[in-house]
């Protein structure tokens, strides 16, 4: 056995026992530094061996840090270990999300803990449908984890680690805004809301990754009624991006089949993003809308193209006729590229729906494609 | 030395050989009948029957020869050894040159270290198959042959006159007991000037008894207390001692000295994961090689180079001479010390950043593959009792030379610190650094802040450097107590791909 192997097999034996030597956790801080492949592996395993014992010391989480540094911190010469089920970082995340209330600064740990659940699997999805099921099962709404997010979003932390915990809120949102329960208190969740708003619109919305876990977020936040109430009024325009969502999400297709509560919605709110970015959401996915809803849509255009809303109708045709370019080139481009089985049939019928929407949008309301 | 010895012994011997043959020569006519004395005698006989003159004294007979007299063939035989004796100096001389001018001969190809080792074998030939011997016999057979023509000419000429024998015979005892005289004085006297190669054999067949009586003595004598297990490498507070006993520990006896690292045994089943190329027996040739031309040479260029050499070598226990004092000594003389902190000298850089590795190179191996025996190390401890700290000095941006003269500091039991991070050490120095920090932590009880620090700087290097990482794997090993084989520390050029393989084919996925 190497070197390499041999040191963690005895960090593994060190580590399993109740107590640690002092130069036990020198020795693994000294290790991973080190940006290799190997490191990574071998670190995530040590990592997993430590998170699956009871009653872990104080140790025993510094050596889990330590790992999880080793695992998982980004440098160029190393990608980070496939990871499979993550529900060891879910527990060390749990963990260390409660200790941001008591004043231990562990955001480098988090940040390495949030790293496996933004990683594409080789065919290029995201997110990892193991790590998706894993979340499902753990208990993310728990009080401690959200009151670490929470503290996470908050505009004094790094960007790099609230980006990170952009894409754990995506993962999570079905438990956070479909819980039956509340888990923030009024006030916490209007200042998540916006603290959330300030880093993605302010910051972060210039990438596909932040583009589709925001968008992500507010059909979970809609879907509730608690949370849509205190969606900031510069965060609906991330519905911009609603074509990045993934059409199987279940907020996305309870958010359309109960469009016209939510068009009511947007129309009591003030200032008029709501209901501008919603409306136009609605024509992006005119193909999946009931009829009820379809009429009650064209009305609403109708009604728009008479009085003050030609601006915003001519901005919807735009962003359609964008998309459809889009599209176009995209499936121009499939005989070049190897894509998962059924791809290029959903990308043409996505092409000729929103070909349709543009259509239709422009006789109703006579502008012109 | 020895071109004088054969030189000298072929003018001796062709001396010697023509006294010797003059003498013979001279004496060879009484080996044959005396005709001319028989003739005489029988002349007188005939004279006498003529005239009927009586004969004085008993009736005369017929004389007839009966072989030459034994004192006269006593002489010539020890005459003609002689002559002997000193043709064999000759024939010796003659082939003597033949194999001095073949141990002279210039090796042309190759470079100068494998020229160096061509001739140490050469060399080494000359010591195993005692040629030192063959040339001190010359002298020696030349003395007998003297000693022997002294005796031959007193016995003859005792024969023919006693008062000009007894002149010779007073010359030749009054050399012999002279010579006795000198051989007796220089044999319990090794300081006195008249040594010859006669005292030298008695005094080497002297020390072959003492040394066969003793043991004999330890045989049939009281039985000793056998020599007590001595640690190699321990570790103590390693947190794998608690399952091992004494985890990273060898148990060896006093004789592991004399062992090279490959017969090593250890108590746990470490295999090596490094395997040296070249054997121990190629060390020990390398060592008596840098050993002679240190001991030599004194251009600064066979210098520099024979440092640069050193740390190529495993100084294993087999390897008697460590020319460390040797080194220790040029290295000072690199440095001006007139001033607050040593400065190197101007154009001497190079030998004190050499000197300083090989320094630091010899001591640190050794301390961790032989034993050192107390007595040994203390003798040249003492000479750095005065050790002035050399790594004080500010070197500017020559990180090489300043981490070097840290490592000789440290070596020596004082620490002054390096900033690591600040250091831009050249690929090579860092890869030997790395290399000379195993060894130091492999024989400390306690890995040092220094230790750690570079420890820490070199896993932080981007990209790293496989031979310093896989150093440094080692000796984060050695600090949480992981087994390794003492070859793994000696091989200098350790590989990435094989501190890798214990690693999983993944398939590396991508970021978003």
């Amino acid at each position: 056995m190497a070197i390499l192997g041999k040191v963690f097999q005895v960090f593994s034996a060190i580590f399993s026992k109740s107590t640690q030597t002092p130069s036990a956790l020198r020795a693994l801080r000294l290790v991973t530094r080190l940006a290799v492949k190997d490191i990574s592996d071998a670190s995530y395993e040590l990592f997993k061996t430590i998170m699956a014992l009871d009653n872990l010391t104080n140790q025993h989480w510094e050596a889990a840090r330590l790992a999880a540094h080793g695992a998982f911190e980004r440098n160029v010469e190393s990608s980070p270990p496939l990871v499979g089920e993550p529900k060891e970082i879910l527990k060390f995340l749990d963990h260390h999300l409660g200790l941001q209330d008591t004043g231990e600064d562990h955001t480098s740990s988090i940040v390495s803990a949030l790293e496996p659940f933004l990683t594409k699997l080789p065919c290029g999805r995201w997110p990892d449908p193991l790590i998706v099921e894993c979340i499902g099962k753990f208990n993310c709404a728990s009080p401690s984890f959200v009151s670490g997010m929470r503290s996470i979003i908050h505009p004094r932390n790094t960007f790099d680690l609230r980006w990170r915990a952009t894409g754990l809120i995506a993962l999570t949102s079905d438990q956070w805004f479909d819980s039956s329960t509340p888990v923030m208190e009024t006030e916490e969740t209007s200042e998540f809301c916006e603290h959330l708003a300030v880093y993605i619109i302010d910051d972060a919305l210039h990438g596909d990754f932040v583009q589709k876990c925001s968008v992500t977020i507010l059909f979970g936040m809609l879907r509730s009624p608690e949370w849509r109430k205190h969606v900031a009024a510069r965060f609906w325009s991330v519905l911009a991006y609603c074509t990045l969502v993934d059409e199987e999400q279940e907020s996305f297709k309870w958010c359309l089949r109960n469009a016209i509560e939510l068009l009511e919605f947007t129309r009591g709110l003030t200032g008029g993003e709501g209901l501008k970015w919603w409306y136009g959401t609605l024509w992006f996915h005119y193909d999946k809308l009931d009829i009820t809803v379809r009429e009650e849509v064209e009305k609403t255009a109708r009604d728009m193209s008479l009085g003050d809303g030609l601006s915003d109708l001519n901005l919807y045709l735009n962003l359609l006729g964008q998309e459809v370019a889009r599209i176009r080139q995209e499936v121009d481009e499939l005989p070049n590229e190897i894509r998962p089985a059924g791809f290029g049939v959903r990308l043409r019928a996505r092409l000729v729906a929103l070909e349709g929407s543009c259509h239709r949008l422009a006789r109703i309301t006579g502008l012109r494609q | 030395m020895w071109p004088d010895t054969y030189r000298g012994g072929f003018t001796q011997s062709g001396l010697f050989s023509a006294v010797t043959s003059a003498f013979i020569v001279g004496v060879q006519s009484e080996l044959k009948p005396d005709y001319e004395g028989m003739n005489n005698r029988l002349l007188e006989m005939l004279l006498n029957a003529t005239t009927g003159t009586l004969p004085v004294g008993p009736a005369a007979s017929v004389p007839r020869w009966s072989g030459p007299d034994p004192v006269i063939v006593q002489v010539q035989c020890i005459s003609y050894a002689t002559l002997s004796a000193t043709l064999l100096v000759s024939f010796l001389a003659i082939l003597g040159k033949q194999w001095l001018n073949r141990y002279r001969q210039s090796e042309t190809h190759g470079s100068v270290v494998d020229r160096s080792r061509v001739r140490e074998r050469k060399l080494s030939g000359i010591e195993t198959w005692g040629f030192r011997v063959v040339m001190e016999a010359l002298p020696l057979i030349l003395q007998c042959a003297l000693l022997l023509l002294g005796f031959a000419l007193s016995r003859y000429l005792w024969e023919v006159n006693h008062s000009v024998s007894s002149v010779v015979i007073g010359f030749t005892s009054f050399g012999f007991l002279f010579y006795l005289s000198i051989v007796m004085g220089s044999i319990f006297v090794s300081d006195s000037p008249f040594q010859t190669p006669f005292s030298l054999l008695v005094r080497f067949i002297i020390g072959l008894a003492i040394s066969y009586w003793r043991n004999l003595q330890q045989t049939f004598g009281p039985k000793q207390r056998p020599p007590q297990p001595r640690t190699l490498g321990v570790r103590l507070g390693s947190p794998f001692s608690a399952n091992t006993g004494r985890g990273h520990e060898l148990e060896a006896s006093t004789a592991l000295a004399c062992i090279p690292p490959s017969a090593i045994q250890f108590p746990w089943p470490a295999t090596p994961l490094f395997v040296q190329g070249t054997g121990a027996e190629s060390d020990r040739l390398d060592a008596r090689c840098i050993c002679r031309m240190l001991a030599m040479s004194t251009g600064a260029d066979i210098v520099t180079l024979i440092m640069g050499f050193i740390p190529e070598v495993i100084w294993h226990g087999g390897i008697k001479d460590v020319p460390l004092k040797h080194i220790y000594r040029i290295l000072m003389e690199c440095f001006d010390f007139s001033g607050l902190h040593p400065v190197v000298i101007s154009g001497l850089r190079d030998v004190a950043y050499l000197s300083a590795r090989a320094f630091v190179h010899i001591e640190l191996q050794r301390r961790c593959i032989t034993q050192y025996k107390d007595h040994k190390r203390d003798g040249w401890k003492a000479l750095c009792v005065e050790h002035p700290l050399l790594s004080s000095t500010d070197h500017g941006p020559d990180s090489d030379i300043e981490t070097v003269l840290f490592m000789v500091d440290v070596t020596l039991g004082y620490s002054n610190g390096v900033p690591w991070e600040q250091t831009q050490m050249t690929p090579s120095h860092h890869a030997w650094m790395s290399h000379v920090f195993l060894y130091h932590v492999w024989h400390e009880e306690r890995v040092s802040e220094a230790v750690v620090d570079f420890v820490e700087t070199s896993m932080s290097l981007r990209p790293p450097s496989d031979i310093v990482i896989t150093d440094c794997l080692l000796i984060i090993g050695l600090m949480i107590g992981v087994p390794f084989h003492v070859s793994d520390i000696t091989v200098r050029d350790k590989r990435l791909d094989l501190v890798l393989s214990c690693s999983r084919s993944l398939t590396p996925p991508t970021q978003p």
